[in-house]
């Protein structure tokens, strides 16, 4: 009896000694933890000669201008902020500020205010007579920062130029310094280090007379395909414009390029833009003028080898450059009452949306269609959301008297996530 | 008589009744009789003087308070000098007792020698008669009594010859009278003692010689200095002998020595009093200490007194004082002798316990009384000749220390040399920049700390003594000799427990080979390895016993002490006690209650019986106090009580904290059972030891609870070791268990087979494989140990030269951990002994930057990094480079350089560790040390330091104190209100406080659990003379 009692009083030790340990357990390394923020971005300067306004997601987001004395944040106080002579800096937030900056003759240039990106490829713009195109480079960060400028154009490659960008400053530098008296330019640039981020505004002007504006994005990486989403269709019209194709391979091979016009009317290649040899090096303009029924379309460039592209549109006294973008997920971007026409691209288009008008009110809506759809806001929506639940490409048409405008459907700056790093001693210490 | 001298006798007496009878009738019966005899009587009490007349011996009466010089002159105020032949003075003390020859031997030594003009005899115990006390007397320079014997030298003829001496005892001293007189006799400044010394010393430097004379011998009782009868001459303040005779042995050589030596000698009486005193406080004789101190002081208040007497020798002397020096001792011999009694001391101190003996071990004749050493030469010549294996066999102890040294010399292969990884930082310091860490208020760690440093850091530093001060090598000789020494101790601790050679043996070899034990060498827990080493004696000490109330306070002093070592290792430890010791008290004032609500709480203290709750209260708050400040900051921070010195590893699974083998990845394998639990299932099982059982299971259980607990502190998160309680588990129950196994033996012998035999078996069984394949494993993968020597370093070595700029930069150190990524501010250097210990958590304001920086949304990291005063980021290898790519894209760092040990950045902006930001913004540098900053500043503005927040820091401007602020992001900082000379320090007056109460308790406790000195009077005469 005396042994049971004692091997029944040890189980019954060892059990609650189990069930107290394994309740007690609580790992001190149960994981890495992770944090997700999004990064503050930049609006350019005003960079025209009209006004700049800077389309934020509320009245309390922080801001600073760049450079600052004391680089303090400050609450905006508004929602359309004006924008002076120098960039604007925008305090991390989860929706994507847009700067509008209209000229005193009346043209329109729409740019998304971005975080700093390394690597970055504007096919447009001009170094010509009439350009007064210019490289917008803005330097947030608190050291000073190398960019390295690779400028295409019809002749070919020219030589690497660096700037070098000191901490908290903006930088413009015009095309026609980078490539005096070319026509067709497209840059390429590279952020060796510092938090930079670079804009570029396309502007001419023939003697005093405006010959339009607008921004060249970043056409993403050279890919062999590219969907450019919304491109104005401006008709076959004798006084209609101008619509060109601007191509460049910047490998080492020649680039053979098949494009498709995407709109309501379906699917076509165009002849001027079929089977053409892309010379490789060299920024090669493409004209061609699609006889469609609406208002916009869409084009699909396939290539044998990586290149990158855009679409630049002139009409009477505006022009505007429609860049190749990439599928976008989830996206909020803040119109501040803008009408703009939102396009979306793909195989079977779904896009759910969302928005929020100044009165505090929401709305949502289904987007969906094959090949082709677009959806354009009520007046007064401050903010709108974009789901993807397709693969579906996007952008923003900005149409209006005499003005037009092309803007991406993308986010300034995606959620970064990271794991927290711990502080912890061991990482000095010998082992 | 065929001497042509008259001598007199002159015997003083002061309560000598005790001895006068065989003094008196030793006299009296010389061969050589002595021509008269008087005696002097200074106020007996005793009825001394009776005695003396009842011999029809002239008796003078003298005061009580008279002093040895002064009833000698009274004796020859009475006495007219022999005219016929030159007079002899017989000087002689009460208790000394010369032999029949001792005259005429003294005769023999001053006879045809004009030149001598004292002579005294070979003087030896009263009581202990061979024991020699006196063959001539000195004195050495810091003023103590030379005889230049050993303690305890027995006469065996070895002094036989007569030889110049500077002074001889006036016990039985013969002196020319007409020298006598013309020295002045005893100077009446020296009623007692040292007036030998001195009268030598006079007698020398007047051309006379002293000597002394072998062949006449007496014994003295020495009953003043050995305190056997009051001393009451009017010098002797508070009747104090010691302290009477320091006073006179300073006087003695402020009065003798040549004028130009008063102030080395001065200087030498007082730093010896000092030491003598401070000696006999931790002797615990108080009373002696502040004779020390008072014999010094009554002298320096009486300067006149020593003018005068100097003046005095001065007209006497002929000779210079120089020529005593051949017969002052010299300084080696002083030290020689102190060194022998100090060593005899700790020897004889230490014997008593050694209960260690064998009592199986065959005796030798000599043991057993045969002298003839020849018995055990003849008894050795016959043994027949056995192999050195067959001697292992037969000294299990031997075989057994063997194994764990050749175990532990294979195993540490990767392990000689200086030794970092795991818990264990690399150790560079010397023993005093341990001890200055430990006086430090404010610790270079990280972003700097305040935290109290722990007193084993001290412990270490004291420790590596042993190693010339050199921690590393200190460190690196633990880890070697570790399994060897846990070996031992346990051997000892179950010798103790009356359990035999060869089960103490057994038992040493599971402990020392258990797998807590190699976890501990193997990941680098300094704070388990010491406890496995001291505890198993800890144990044995503090066993829980019912007569805890009749213990000595020596003993309770004794258990606190070491509880309180041990505590400095383990703060569980120190809590786990504490709350025993405050529970037992309130058990026993719960059980008392009636007894407290009959006399009230104030009267029960004051008058019943506390003994037990003394103690008590001695055990709950002395280890507690001899580790503060620390261990009061564990009250303030109780998650520190979880942490074991060193860094904090990652947790082990639940089921090897359920086999108690808590080794991680370089411990011992799990399917190498470890005989601890098996231990516990036996004592268990065996229903017996229900102390022991009912601890290890309370032990057992919180051992489960808290292996799993995530912990952060030292700098890094981790989980709770547990190892240092499996030892205590293990402790506790290898002696019961082995006690248990010595006792099944025979009964299982006895009876038939069964489940006894079988469990029995099966214990056995798998203890001895345990051991043998925890063996064979260490030998083999288990060398590959996270300690080990070579380790890189961490920092880069010009990072490391950079930091001892005047800007003081810092480093942000950013690694992996497994998949985490980790960071921390480095100071220049790799993280060292102790660092983690005083490692508090980053600044938040800190930690957010770091965090932004790593997300890549920081956009003012660089400017918060740079503030704190972090000049450069230095990623390890293998660097995440997305983190690399982020940081090079964020802005405010720039690259600095990339090697094959990592990518580092300069961050653009950094302040220096002081700086200043005048009222235009422009930032200076101001001068810093290591922790706190001097410089003169020119401008009025904020003085930032980039330094972790505390209250601690003080700035004085022209001396005047500016008031501390706290900077948005986190920063100590102090507004100037002009230009001025600039001083930034950490205020460590409470720590130095703190440290001085530890200190001082320290002191206190140690000397109480000392073993007691005795006073003079306490020691048997016996011992004596």
């Amino acid at each position: 009896m005396r042994t049971l009692s004692r091997s029944t009083l040890l189980a019954i030790v060892l059990v609650i000694a189990v069930i107290l340990g394994v309740g007690a357990t609580q790992k001190a390394e149960t994981g890495i933890q992770t944090v997700a923020k999004f990064p503050a971005t930049v609006c350019p300067s005003n960079l025209g000669d009209g006004t700049s306004t800077a389309v934020l997601p509320n009245s309390k987001v922080l801001i600073r201008s760049i450079p600052t004395k004391n680089n303090k944040l400050v609450v905006a106080g508004r929602t359309n902020f004006q924008v002076g002579n120098k960039a604007l800096f925008v305090d991390g937030n989860q929706t994507t500020s847009i700067s509008v900056t209209r000229g005193s003759s009346g043209w329109l240039a729409t740019a998304t205010c971005v975080v700093s990106e390394s690597d970055q490829w504007f096919v447009g713009g001009s170094g010509s007579l009439t350009s007064r195109a210019e490289l917008d480079i803005v330097n947030s960060g608190l050291s000073s920062s190398v960019v390295d400028l690779f400028v295409f154009t019809s002749k070919g490659p020219l030589p690497l130029i660096s700037k070098v960008i000191p901490a908290n400053s903006e930088k413009s530098i015009l095309i026609d310094s980078l490539a005096p008296g070319e026509d067709l330019v497209a840059i390429h640039a590279v952020t060796r280090s510092g938090r930079v981020s670079t804009f570029f505004l396309d502007q001419r002007k023939k003697g005093l007379r405006s010959l339009g504006a607008d921004f060249v994005f970043d056409s993403g990486a050279p890919a062999n395909h590219l969907e450019i989403p919304a491109i104005l269709n401006i008709g076959k019209s004798k006084n209609a414009g101008v619509q060109t194709l601007r191509v460049l391979a910047p490998g080492a091979v020649d680039a053979t390029i098949k494009s498709t016009i995407i709109s309501t009317d379906g699917a076509f290649a165009p002849i001027e833009l079929d089977n053409k040899v892309i010379k490789h090096g060299n920024v090669t303009d493409l004209t061609f003028s699609p006889v469609l029924s609406g208002s916009a379309y869409a084009l699909v460039i396939d290539s044998d080898v990586p290149v990158v592209a855009s679409v630049h549109t002139v009409i009477n006294g505006e022009f505007s450059w429609a860049n190749s973008v990439k599928p976008f997920t989830n996206v909020t971007m803040n119109l501040g009452g803008l009408t703009p026409r939102v396009l979306f691209q793909g195989k079977s288009v779904s896009v759910g949306i969302s928005w929020i008008d100044i009165n505090g009110k929401v709305g949502s809506a289904l987007v969906s269609g094959s090949d082709f759809a677009g959806w354009t806001p009520k007046t007064g929506v401050r903010r709108v959301t974009f789901v993807n639940n397709s693969a579906s490409y996007g952008a923003i048409l900005f149409t209006g008297a005499g003005q037009i405008s092309n803007l991406p459907v993308a986010p300034g700056a995606v959620l970064e996530s990271a794991a927290i790093p711990q502080a912890d001693a061991r990482v000095i210490s010998r082992r | 008589m065929s001497d042509n001298f008259f001598v007199t006798a002159i015997v003083v007496s002061h309560d000598g009744a005790r001895w006068l009878g065989k003094s008196i009738s030793a006299i009296m019966s010389q061969s050589r009789p002595v021509n008269r005899i008087i005696a002097v009587d200074n106020g007996s009490l005793d009825g001394s003087g009776k005695i003396i007349s009842q011999q029809g011996i002239t008796v003078l009466k003298g005061d009580r308070d008279a002093g040895f010089g002064d009833a000698i002159n009274l004796a020859l105020a009475h006495l007219n000098e022999s005219k016929n032949n030159e007079e002899l003075l017989w000087l002689l003390h009460d208790d000394v007792a010369p032999t029949k020859t001792a005259l005429k031997y003294l005769i023999e030594g001053i006879d045809d020698k004009p030149q001598v003009a004292i002579v005294g005899p070979k003087l030896r115990g009263w009581y202990d008669r061979n024991h020699l006390l006196e063959l001539g007397i000195s004195i050495a320079v810091n003023g103590a009594r030379w005889t230049g014997l050993e303690d305890g030298e027995q006469d065996q003829g070895q002094y036989e010859e007569q030889q110049e001496v500077l002074a001889v005892s006036t016990a039985a001293m013969l002196v020319r009278r007409k020298v006598f007189e013309d020295l002045g006799g005893l100077d009446p400044n020296l009623a007692l003692f040292r007036d030998d010394v001195d009268l030598g010393w006079r007698a020398r430097v007047a051309g006379y010689s002293v000597l002394t004379a072998p062949k006449a011998l007496a014994f003295h009782a020495q009953a003043s200095g050995t305190e056997r009868r009051n001393v009451d001459v009017e010098e002797a303040f508070l009747h104090r002998p010691r302290l009477l005779d320091r006073r006179n042995a300073a006087y003695v050589l402020l009065v003798n020595v040549s004028w130009w030596l008063i102030p080395w000698v001065s200087l030498q009486l007082v730093g010896t009093a000092a030491i003598r005193a401070i000696g006999y406080l931790i002797a615990k004789l108080p009373g002696y200490a502040a004779d020390e101190v008072a014999a010094v002081g009554i002298l320096i208040i009486k300067p006149r007194e020593i003018l005068s007497a100097r003046q005095k020798r001065k007209t006497k002397r002929l000779l210079s004082s120089r020529i005593v020096r051949e017969y002052i001792p010299p300084r080696g011999s002083q030290i020689r002798q102190a060194w022998e009694r100090t060593s005899q001391s700790i020897s004889k101190w230490l014997k008593p316990n050694n209960i260690d003996e064998d009592i199986n071990e065959p005796m030798g004749y000599a043991d057993i009384g045969i002298i003839d050493e020849s018995f055990d030469d003849q008894e050795l010549a016959t043994v027949p000749r056995i192999s050195k294996w067959q001697t292992l066999r037969n000294r299990p102890l031997l075989a057994g220390l063997g194994l764990t040294t050749l175990v532990t010399l294979i195993a540490s292969r990767n392990r000689f040399g200086a030794l970092a990884g795991g818990a264990l930082p690399i150790a560079h310091a010397g023993a005093s920049d341990l001890f200055t860490k430990y006086g430090e208020s404010w610790h270079v760690v990280g972003m700097g700390s305040a935290a109290p440093t722990p007193p084993w850091l001290a412990l270490v530093g004291l420790a590596s003594g042993v190693t010339l001060g050199n921690v590393g090598a200190f460190i690196s000789l633990l880890f070697l000799i570790t399994l060897p020494l846990t070996f031992f101790a346990m051997y000892r601790a179950l010798k103790r427990l009356d359990l035999s050679v060869s089960l103490s043996v057994i038992g040493g070899l599971i402990y020392s080979m258990s797998p807590t034990i190699w976890a501990s060498i193997n990941e680098g827990r300094l704070g388990t390895i010491v406890i496995s080493l001291v505890a198993p004696a800890f144990l044995g000490i503090s066993k829980p016993t019912s007569d805890l109330a009749s213990r000595s306070w020596r003993k309770v002093y004794q258990t606190a002490l070491f509880a309180g070592f041990i505590a400095a290792f383990s703060s569980a430890f120190l809590t786990i006690w504490t709350i025993i010791s405050i529970s037992l008290i309130s058990i026993e004032l719960i059980q008392r209650r009636d007894e407290i609500r009959r006399l009230n709480p104030i009267t029960f203290l004051m008058t019943t019986d506390r003994e037990r709750l003394k103690r008590l209260l001695a055990f709950a708050v002395l280890p507690g106090l001899l580790n503060s400040p620390w261990s009061l900051s564990l009250i303030f921070h109780p998650t520190q009580i979880l942490q074991d010195p060193g860094l904090p590893l990652a947790g082990v699974a639940l089921n090897r904290i359920l086999l108690l083998n808590p080794g991680g990845a370089t411990g011992v394998p799990l399917w190498i059972l470890s005989p601890a639990i098996l231990l516990l299932i036996a004592v268990l099982l065996s229903g017996r030891f229900k102390l022991e059982s009912l601890t290890a299971v309370g032990i057992f259980v919180i051992i489960i609870i808290i292996s799993n607990l995530g912990t952060y502190g030292h700098g890094s998160s981790g989980n709770v070791w547990v190892g240092t309680l499996i030892i205590f588990l293990e402790i506790i129950l290898i002696g019961p268990a082995l006690k248990i196994f010595r006792e099944l033996i025979p009964n299982l012998a006895n009876s038939d087979l069964g489940l006894g035999h079988v469990l029995t078996g099966l214990i056995t069984a798998i203890s001895i494989f345990s051991v043998g394949a925890t063996t064979f494993w260490a030998i083999t993968t288990g060398a590959n140990s996270l300690v080990r020597q070579g380790q890189a370093e961490v920092v880069p070595a010009f990072i490391q030269s950079l930091s001892d700029t005047s800007g003081k930069p810092k480093t942000l150190v950013i690694g992996k951990s497994g998949s985490q990524l980790i960071y921390f501010v480095s100071r220049g250097s790799d993280l060292e002994l102790g660092d983690p210990d005083v490692a508090v958590a980053t600044p938040p304001e800190l930690e957010s930057a770091v965090e932004d920086l790593i997300s890549g949304v920081g956009i003012n990291s660089s400017k918060v990094i740079g503030a704190y005063g972090i000049a450069y980021l230095f990623i390890k290898n293998p660097a995440d480079q997305a983190v690399v790519r982020t940081i090079d894209g964020i802005g405010g760092f720039t690259r600095s350089s990339a090697t094959t040990a990592g990518v580092v950045w300069r961050v653009v902006g950094s302040k220096s560790r002081v700086s200043i930001t005048d009222a235009t913004g422009k930032v200076s540098a101001v001068n810093a040390n290591s922790i706190g900053a001097q410089d003169n500043i020119s401008t009025p503005g904020n003085v930032v330091l980039a330094e972790k927040y505390d209250s601690g820091w003080k700035a004085l401007l022209n001396g005047k104190k500016l008031d501390l602020k706290k900077s948005p992001i986190g920063l100590p900082f102090f507004q100037a209100p002009q230009a001025g000379t600039l001083n930034i320090v950490h205020d460590g007056t409470k720590r130095r406080a703190l440290l001085s109460i530890e200190f001082i308790t320290l002191l206190t406790v140690i000397v109480l659990s000392l073993p007691a000195g005795r006073r003079r009077r306490e020691v048997p005469i016996e011992e004596l003379a």
